[in-house]
């Protein structure tokens, strides 16, 4: 039969064939007066040949069924689709009918919806029995299209759909399912689980069978040989099919072919075991949680240390190492970490199994899946009790030290002031005439005390300098740096009748003040080492190198010796009697300091008889 | 004029007893060489002959036993120096130092000097505070 989705309209066709006289025209005419189609079948074989194609109905005359028109007709009945029973309606020889002509009719019975209607008829009996047949027919067709749609349906779906009965045996089966073993569908209904599916699948399944024709719902994992009889991995599904009385009657299976998960789940595993490994040879502690904070995983030096087992930490078990004074900070900080989603990092002490805490430096990043979503929290804690205590001592030792230099200075200058001043005082009082060798005697005295005095402040200025907690780094602008130190200067400046030239000059990572200080000194010291027949020259200018700003002072002074260039920067390392330029030798040993706080460099470059160039490279300010 | 003086260092204490001179301020110096003697004279103030009430306390800051602010709120608690002017004498330049000095009501700051001549200029500021308090020098 052709498919019936294809020409509706002969859905509805009703096909007569009524060989003898005017019958056949009369028919067709009476149907046509009640708006019914009806086609006229001249023989039997175009009576088959259109029923092949697809009727509503076929009306016939007894007389027209001699015994090859039966046997032809059977023949395309017999054909028929599972769902179709074509209306079949005979109008008989009128009269009691004769036993071996009843026989003979019936003979339709079995292959059709056979009606009998005896003649003489009136034409509405006939219109109506016509009516009656094709509202028959157009049922099977509504039930041939909805099973179509529901096959089209379970076709597609890429899971292997089967319907089997009580026996095992396959009713009904899609596309997919043939495919899978490739098998026609006629080859796969009618045969059983076993002889289908094969082992070690039908072994697998007994047991689950058996639980889903007693009425339960069952779902398992198995494995099916595919059509290249290569060994998949399933999602098995039975879902008990019930009677209207309760029985079940049969399945529904859905097979779901799961091995490319199996394979990742697989290597996840493998990986996950490699993780693990190498989780537990680490020195730190490491943990994970899910993503609402409830930690199932510690490495083995989690339990080593705390002296914990699995059952008493994991979930928000850990609490139980955690010092009681700081929990509630880091509970807190935790929870808000889980709430938005960010990194959690946090000192705190840890009690190991001995009793004692050491504090632990705790980094916890979320891991998220390709939605962003965070599907858990991996931890790592790092012993830094060693550390910290290092921290603290150098700490403390900065302090004392710092201290140290503070009243040191002062301390020593209390004495230097009474040298100083009494040996004015004892001058004062001897009367006169002076002596010119006591004269000079105190001249030396004076020089001694100034010299300490300026060594004594300078050193302290250096002990600032290099013990200040770390200067704040903001955005320096070396204009006004150089102002403000070109400021400071004048005094000299004019005495010396210094010329100072400027470039543009940039904006760097550091601290003003301080930077104030480092090219103070360069300009200052650029001053101090002056020729004397010359008039001093200072030119300041700068280019970019990479992420830094090189910064240049060049003069034309009296410079030195380039093998020096280094030795310059120490600190009370001279080049100069300080009879011929004065000076501690604290100067730049600063400026070194302060520029490499600001994670920058100094260096010199020099001739001698031709002047000097100091560059300061300092990194640029962050835009 | 009744001068006390808080001053551990003798060649300070001598040093002042120059710029007085240098000035011609006739005064008594009553010197105290530490924060314990600054407090005994306290508690004696006005009761004995030897404690009699100064007209000007001279405070150097770094002092052994108590620190000179400290003796400085001691001082300005007494009920007989609540308005007696006092003069920081001290080798510190320090910025909090001096902070501290104007916060407590001191009349001068004065940093002692390397030099001689700049010392004895003391007795020129002194002068100037008496002045100010309306002391007869």
């Amino acid at each position: 039969m052709t498919n019936p989705a294809a020409n509706t309209e002969r859905e509805s066709l009703l096909l007569l064939h009524a060989p003898v006289g005017r019958d056949a025209l009369l028919l067709h005419k009476l149907f046509d007066g009640a708006g019914l189609e009806s086609r006229i079948c001249r023989n039997v074989d175009e009576l088959c040949l259109q029923v092949e194609r697809g009727a509503g109905a076929v009306l016939v005359t007894e007389e027209a069924l001699n015994g090859s028109a039966i046997k032809a007709l059977s023949a395309v009945l017999r054909k028929q689709s599972t769902w179709s029973d074509l209306p079949l309606v005979v109008l008989t020889i009128g009269g009691e009918p004769t036993e071996a002509s009843r026989r003979h009719l019936m003979q339709l019975e079995p292959l059709g919806d056979l009606t009998l209607l005896e003649r003489p008829l009136r034409s509405d009996t006939i219109v109506s029995a016509a009516r009656t047949a094709l509202r028959a027919r157009a049922k099977q067709y509504e039930v041939r299209r909805r099973d179509a749609e529901l096959q089209l349906v379970t076709d597609n779906v890429p899971v292997l759909i089967a319907y089997i009965d009580r026996d095992q045996v396959f009713r009904r089966v899609n596309q997919t399912f043939h495919d899978w073993f490739g098998l026609r569908p006629d080859q796969v209904v009618g045969g059983t689980v076993q002889s289908i599916m094969g082992e070690p699948h039908s072994s697998n399944v007994q047991p689950f069978l058996t639980q889903a024709l007693a009425g339960q719902q069952v779902s398992f994992e198995s494995q099916v040989l595919d059509k290249k009889r290569e060994l998949r991995d399933v999602n098995v599904s039975y879902a008990p099919d019930f009677s209207p009385e309760g029985d079940v009657r049969g399945l529904v299976v859905l097979v779901q072919d799961i091995t490319e998960r199996k394979k990742t789940e697989r290597a996840l595993s493998a990986s996950e075991q490699q993780f693990r490994t190498l989780a537990d040879t680490i020195p730190n502690l490491a943990w994970m949680a899910n993503a609402d904070g409830h930690v199932f995983w510690q490495n083995r030096r989690w339990f080593e240390y705390t002296g914990t087992t699995p059952d008493q930490v994991q979930g928000w078990g850990w609490q139980s190492v955690h010092d009681p004074e700081e929990l509630p900070r880091v509970l807190e900080r935790w929870r808000d970490s889980i709430v938005t989603g960010t990194p959690f990092e946090m000192v705190f002490p840890l009690r190991a199994a001995d009793g004692t805490f050491r504090l632990f430096l705790t980094r916890v990043a979320p891991v998220r899946d390709s939605t962003g979503t965070v599907v858990r929290w991996f931890g790592t804690s790092t012993d830094i009790d060693e550390q910290k205590h290092i921290e603290e001592a150098l700490r403390q030792a900065n302090i004392e030290l710092e201290e140290f230099a503070y009243v040191a200075s002062h301390d020593l200058q209390e004495p230097l002031r009474m040298v100083n001043i009494y040996s004015q005082m004892l001058l004062k009082r001897i009367e006169q005439p002076l002596d010119p060798k006591l004269q000079e005697y105190a001249g030396y005295i004076r020089g001694g005390v100034q010299r300490m005095e300026r060594l004594i402040h300078d050193l302290l200025t250096y002990s600032r300098v290099t013990h200040a907690e770390d200067g704040e780094v903001s955005a320096a602008n070396l204009e006004s740096v150089l102002e403000q130190a070109l400021i400071a200067l004048d005094t000299r400046m004019k005495e010396n009748h210094a010329e100072v030239s400027m470039a543009q000059l940039p904006v760097v990572a550091g601290d003003e003040g301080q930077l104030t200080h480092v090219f103070q000194n360069l300009l200052s010291n650029a001053i101090k080492y002056r020729k004397r027949e010359e008039t001093p020259r200072i030119h300041v200018d700068a280019h970019r190198n990479d992420g830094h700003w090189v910064v240049r002072v060049r003069d034309n002074g009296i410079g030195f010796d380039q093998s020096q260039a280094e030795r310059i920067f120490g600190l009370f390392k001279r080049l100069h009697r300080s009879q011929d330029y004065p000076g501690t030798g604290v100067g730049l040993a600063i400026c070194k300091h302060i520029v490499e706080r600001y994670r920058g460099r100094i260096w010199a470059e020099s001739e001698l008889g031709v002047g000097s160039t100091f560059f300061v490279s300092l990194p640029a300010a962050p835009n | 004029m009744r001068i006390l003086i808080a001053e551990d260092n003798p060649g300070d204490v001598e040093l002042v007893r120059e710029a007085l001179k240098e000035y011609q301020l006739d005064c008594d110096l009553f010197v105290a060489e530490d924060g314990g003697e600054v407090k005994r004279y306290l508690e004696r103030l006005g009761r004995y002959d030897d404690s009699p009430c100064p007209d000007l306390l001279l405070l150097d800051l770094n002092l052994p036993k108590a620190h000179g602010f400290e003796l400085f709120q001691l001082f300005r608690g007494h009920a007989l120096c609540k308005k007696t002017p006092v003069i920081i004498m001290t080798s510190s330049s320090a910025p909090k130092d001096r902070e501290r000095a104007k916060a407590l009501g001191a009349a001068r700051y004065f940093c002692k000097p390397c030099e001689l001549a700049e010392f004895l200029k003391l007795g020129a500021v002194i002068r100037s505070v008496a002045e100010e308090s309306g002391l007869a020098a």
